[in-house]
């Protein structure tokens, strides 16, 4: 979606109204389409899935063409039986947004088997004070102790205990 | 790869019947909510062959109609697709499981000035 595109939708989105049906079209066509997907990708056919997912094979086309009205139990089912996550959150309007523009529907859900442990990454900014002047270094894809930190920025960098703590690395105040 | 587009015909004289369609009063804020989420979602679609329950052709013609779970209705305007390219022809309401005559013959005659390289494809 351009950001043409999305400005208007934002601007569409200050109907009420609007943004609830929107959203729960999006919800249901998301949802049927990923069923569909996952289910042609690991060639199964409606009844081979409605076996593993423990439902008729009625179910499994209604759910292909709508999930509007679709239950959590049945989601867990769906998920289970293709061994994928499912997550099912609050969020705010603009996060909607932000995953409309970057995530194809259709894009390959990795089955447990063949997923893996992601790396360790973090965005977070480093404090630095060099002569009376705070400077902050953004560090990003950080894996360990690995640190770089940017020219301009010589002394030496503080990260709080509870950062270093939660990725397991030693505080460089010491 | 390129993701699937969805555009809508303009006349040759400017106007466009999708466009009037969705500006009638037919057509609930719901409806037009339902309309662009499933345009949106369409465009999220990257590989080759669309899920057969979002585009459909229509028996005994060679119109196709886009389907759309509206408020309380089935929208079902009426569309080709050439290539990765959805084209919105005319708007029409499923009743009782048909799309009135009339929209279908709208259709056609929009699918014929098309044909005959008459007007314009635009966004939605």
């Amino acid at each position: 979606m351009t950001y043409e595109k999305l400005k208007k939708l934002w601007a569409k989105f200050s109907d009420r109204d609007y943004r609830h049906a929107y959203l729960s079209s999006t919800i249901g066509q998301t949802l049927s389409t990923q069923i569909y997907y996952l289910r042609t990708r690991a060639e199964m056919n409606q009844y081979e899935l409605a076996e593993a997912a423990e439902m008729k094979q009625p179910r499994i086309s209604m759910l292909e063409k709508t999930c509007e009205n679709v239950s959590l139990a049945t989601l867990k089912k769906i998920a289970k039986a293709f061994d994928v996550a499912l997550i099912v959150k609050f969020v705010p309007f603009s996060q909607v947004l932000n995953e409309l523009d970057n995530e194809n529907l259709d894009k390959i859900v990795t089955k447990f088997e063949k997923d893996k442990l992601p790396n360790l990454r973090a965005t977070f900014d480093v404090g630095l004070i060099d002569q009376g002047k705070t400077w902050v270094a953004r560090i990003t894809s950080l894996n360990k102790a690995a640190i770089t930190v940017p020219a301009m920025a010589r002394p030496k960098p503080f990260i709080s205990a509870q950062i270093a703590q939660a990725h397991n690395m030693e505080s460089l105040n010491a | 790869m390129a993701n699937w587009k969805v555009k809508k015909y303009v006349r040759e004289n400017g106007k466009c019947p999708i466009d009037k369609w969705l500006d009638s009063n037919i057509i609930t804020t719901k409806d037009r909510a339902a309309f662009d989420a499933q345009v949106d979602s369409t465009e999220r679609i990257e590989g080759d062959q669309l899920p057969p329950e979002r585009v459909k052709r229509y028996q005994g013609t060679n119109l196709e109609e886009f389907k759309v779970s509206g408020d309380k209705k089935k929208l079902r305007p009426l569309c080709i697709r050439q290539g990765k390219t959805i084209i919105l022809l005319a708007g029409a309401i499923e009743k009782g499981s048909k799309i009135p005559k009339g929209d279908i013959e709208t259709a056609e005659n929009l699918l014929a000035e098309l044909n005959s390289s008459k007007g314009k494809l635009d966004d939605l």
